[in-house]
């Protein structure tokens, strides 16, 4: 189970957010009649919401290309240049050239906005081993907008803090109304959301003690293979349009597939040599390929499990973010 | 630097070039391609063409002025190696073993070096005709560079200078290429071996016939320090080349000779060797004559197995995905699709595992021992100066000598840059469903365009492209590595492989922490 999933600051944020919005609850009472209260948690619910649509933005930017950082990227050139400078330091930490921590930031700091590297490398100055170097430099890549996986836990626990939030927005006051499909939406979405993070930590343990022989990528990868040489054989028998009916109907079956394979071979049995020979190479493939394909289908069925609920969430979160511009502008306009 | 070709020589120039002593015994297919890829650094006093520590491949031949190498020890002081004049060299250490360097070299006067990068170089000294050359290469390296070589290697660090001078010449230099084998198991132990740069693998066989690897040595370590013993001793695995490797050996009879039996030497060499014999569980169970049962199992040594029959031990960092947290999302390949222009992708998660939940992806571990690097004989692999493999796609032919040479099939061959690319580049327009179809090319439009694109293609050496080796170049130039960053899960990550399957009973580790620690000053940071 991977619960590095839910180990996270940011649930410190939405504890106190939900805390927050509860406090709002006992505090006023219906909150419908306290304005500035109602609007606040309004304000908090959408900026939660927007926060939370943060990751999406960030990973379809990067899956299409059109993140800024992209624009960041520096000739090597000039990477290898601040490289040479690096250990041209290094040398000067070694020979106590440079002493001090100070002095070895504000040196790494010169050469990499001189090399204008800034925002593509990151050096961490560290403690160097006793009887060598006082400090070590490791340079790591600049990582400017964080990992997705510190966006995902973003994206969760601000999820569920902005479900608080819509609840306190809402007060006593929902109904079958607009309000009352907003809530549910939200609901539905953060459910799913919720549901959805459990299972990515669940599911990828279930998968992967499952792929015994093969795993999902190896199976898929297989089974084309066995695919296109069973077309270029077909292609082959073609010359012979009997022998390549056989072999169509050994491909139609299901499970029957041994008897009509028995009964296929039979029947050729008049063929020459070779010709028959083809056709039984072609039904081993065949089979072969059946094998592969059950076990891919078998790991694409638990991949399905632990990947479905987006099925849900994604489009209820369409919805609900187009509900809530709706929603934001008519407060606004009217 | 990138090799390149460059502009014609003058006659002038062609003849003071070929009366230097070095180049003057080349055959002519090698003279052409020392001009085309000789290149001129100018340096003035103070200028610093090598740093100690960093990776380089090219090697420098003194035409004017004088270098002197430095070395700062890990207690700070730094140390004057030697003053190189005119018509010496350097750079050829780094440039066959594929190690950082040991030295920094600096100018001390305003001077002229012709530069032939670590390509051309190598061409020049593994060329069977060109023996000459190769031939002063060694008299040199054994004149200048020996002895700071061999300090550098656990089992000689107890010897003094003055006594390293005297054991040198009887050292031997030997190559080996993959698959060789270097010593017999059970055979009577004749010499100590020090692998130059490459890697040895040891693999016993056990009384059941079944055959045991228990150790692997790589650049600047040792073996064969048991025929330093006393009594007659026999190997007690037989040691195999993995990659193309580099040794230098000293016959047994050759230390009693130089130092006499009893000597002070002597007895520290033998010191060193038994150090060094215990520090390597493997071979210590052999010396103890343990039973083979017993030598199985030995804790850890499975996991030396898993690292040289899975080639780990060449180094590097792998791309590490824990199938305990990997969702099968694909966002890994999607960014890195999106991270080149060609729209290939460099990864593939279809890789090996190292257990029930690590799996290594197919991507380039930048290995210490880079055979691709070795394969090429273009120019168009180099190392930078961190020991990034990087690749000159200007320069490659697509020979693919690469792609066979690579011990973990992670580079990939695509058609040359004129040709159709492999997947047709689409926007995000097109890529919206059922709407995209209206934004696409028709097929024919598509087809005429990348038959305009495909006109004859050269690389930057005037060679016919029949197509481009490609391979993860760690996002270079960006500030992230795409499928480490955007992973959602934070399955994926980059790990020595030495780490996933550390042993302590590895030997390799303690001799690589040596070399870093000489070479650096201190263990990896």
């Amino acid at each position: 189970m991977n619960l590095s999933l839910f180990k996270s600051w940011y649930s410190v944020l939405a504890l106190l957010g939900i805390a927050a919005a509860i406090a709002c609850s006992l505090v006023a009472g219906d909150i419908a009649d306290v304005r500035w209260l109602r609007l606040a948690t309004g304000w908090l619910a959408g900026s939660s919401m927007a926060l939370a649509l943060g990751y999406v933005l960030r990973k379809y930017m990067h899956k299409y290309g059109y993140s800024p950082e992209f624009k960041l990227k520096v000739p090597i050139a000039q990477l290898e240049r601040a490289e040479m400078r690096l250990n041209e330091l290094r040398g000067k930490i070694l020979t106590r050239a440079v002493a001090s921590r100070a002095e070895i930031t504000a040196e790494i700091k010169r050469i990499l906005s001189e090399e204008r590297v800034q925002r593509v490398l990151a050096v961490d100055v560290k403690p160097g081993p006793s009887g060598g170097a006082a400090f070590v430099l490791e340079v790591n890549k600049a990582f400017l907008f964080g990992r997705a996986a510190k966006w995902l836990h973003l994206h969760l626990y601000i999820s569920i803090a902005f479900a608080a939030f819509v609840l306190a927005h809402g007060g006593r006051s929902l109904g079958l109304d607009f309000g009352g499909a907003l809530f549910a939406l939200s609901a539905l979405v953060v459910v799913t959301g919720v549901i959805g993070i459990a299972l990515w930590a669940l599911g990828p343990t279930w998968l992967t003690r499952r792929e015994r022989d093969l795993s999902i990528e190896e199976s898929f990868v297989l089974h084309q293979g066995f695919q296109g040489k069973l077309q270029e054989l077909r292609g082959t028998l073609a010359a012979e349009p009997e022998l390549a009916a056989l072999l169509d109907d050994v491909m139609r079956s299901g499970a029957d597939a041994p008897a009509r394979t028995k009964a296929a071979l039979q029947a050729a049995s008049q063929y020459p040599e070779e010709r028959r020979r083809m056709l039984e190479d072609a039904c081993v493939l065949f089979g072969q390929m059946r094998r592969v394909e059950r076990e891919f289908r078998a790991l694409w069925r638990i991949r399905l499990t632990f990947m479905a609920w987006r099925a849900v969430h994604i489009p209820a979160a369409v919805l609900l973010s187009a509900a809530v511009l709706v929603h934001v502008v008519s407060v606004l306009r009217y | 630097m990138e090799p390149s070709p460059q502009p014609p020589p003058t006659a002038e120039e062609l003849e003071l070039l070929f009366q230097l002593e070095l180049f003057k015994d080349l055959p002519k297919k090698l003279r052409d391609v020392l001009v085309r890829f000789r290149r001129y650094t100018p340096g003035i006093a103070g200028t610093i063409f090598i740093r100690q520590g960093e990776y380089t491949e090219d090697f420098h031949y003194v035409l004017a002025g004088s270098v002197s190498a430095f070395r700062a020890n890990a207690d700070g002081k730094v140390e004057l190696l030697e003053s190189l004049g005119p018509h010496e060299w350097f750079g050829e250490v780094s440039a066959l073993s594929n190690q950082p360097s040991l030295a920094t070299l600096k100018a001390d006067v305003p001077c002229t070096l012709l530069t032939i990068d670590g390509s051309t170089f190598r061409v020049l000294y593994k060329d069977v005709t060109n023996a000459k050359f190769r031939e002063r290469i060694d008299k040199h390296y054994r004149e200048r560079a020996l002895i700071a070589h061999m300090r550098t290697i656990p089992l000689f660090r107890a010897l003094s200078d003055s006594d390293l001078a005297r054991i040198r010449p009887h050292v031997h230099f030997e190559t080996f290429a993959k698959g060789k084998v270097i010593a017999e198991q059970d055979a009577p132990v004749s010499r100590v071996y020090m692998v130059r740069s490459g890697a040895v693998g040891c693999t016993r066989r056990l009384r059941d016939g079944k055959q045991k690897i228990v150790g692997y040595h790589m650049n600047n370590s040792s073996f064969g320090e048991r025929a330093l013993e006393k009594e007659l001793a026999t190997w007690p695995g037989t040691y195999t080349a993995l990659a193309p490797t580099d040794v230098l050996s000293i016959e047994k009879d050759a230390f009693g000779l130089t130092f006499g039996s009893g000597s002070a030497a002597l007895n520290a060499l033998q010191q060193a060797a038994l150090e060094l014999l215990r520090a390597d569980q493997g071979q210590a169970a052999a010396v103890r004559g343990v039973e083979d049962a017993e030598l199985s199992r030995i804790a850890g040594d499975d996991r030396i197995e898993q690292m040289v029959r899975r080639q780990s031990v060449k180094g590097g960092e792998a791309l590490v995905i824990d199938l305990q947290r990997c969702v099968r999302c694909n966002m890994c390949v999607e960014t890195c699709v999106a991270v080149h222009e060609d729209r290939v992708p460099r990864l593939s998660k279809k890789g090996s595992r190292v257990s029930a939940e690590l799996n290594l992806a197919t991507s380039c571990y930048n290995c210490e021992i880079p055979e691709c690097m070795m394969a090429c004989g273009y120019g168009a692999i180099r190392r930078d100066v961190e020991g990034v493999i990087r690749f000159v796609y200007d320069n490659c032919v697509g020979c693919a000598s690469c792609v066979s040479a690579c011990p973990y099939g992670v580079i990939r061959y695509t058609p040359p840059p004129g040709a159709a690319p492999v997947v047709p580049k689409e926007s995000f327009l097109e890529q919206i469903p059922w709407v995209g179809q209206f934004f696409r090319k028709a097929a024919g439009a598509a087809a005429s365009e990348a038959e305009s694109k495909s006109a004859p293609v050269l690389s930057a050496r005037g060679e016919k492209v029949n197509g481009k080796s490609i391979k993860c170049d760690l996002c270079a130039g960006l500030p992230f590595e795409g499928c480490v960053y955007n992973c959602p899960t934070a399955a994926i990550s980059r790990q020595n492989p030495a780490a996933l399957f550390e042993s302590e009973s590895s030997r390799a580790r303690v001799v690589d922490g040596a070399i870093h620690d000489a070479v650096h000053g201190g263990p990896r940071g």
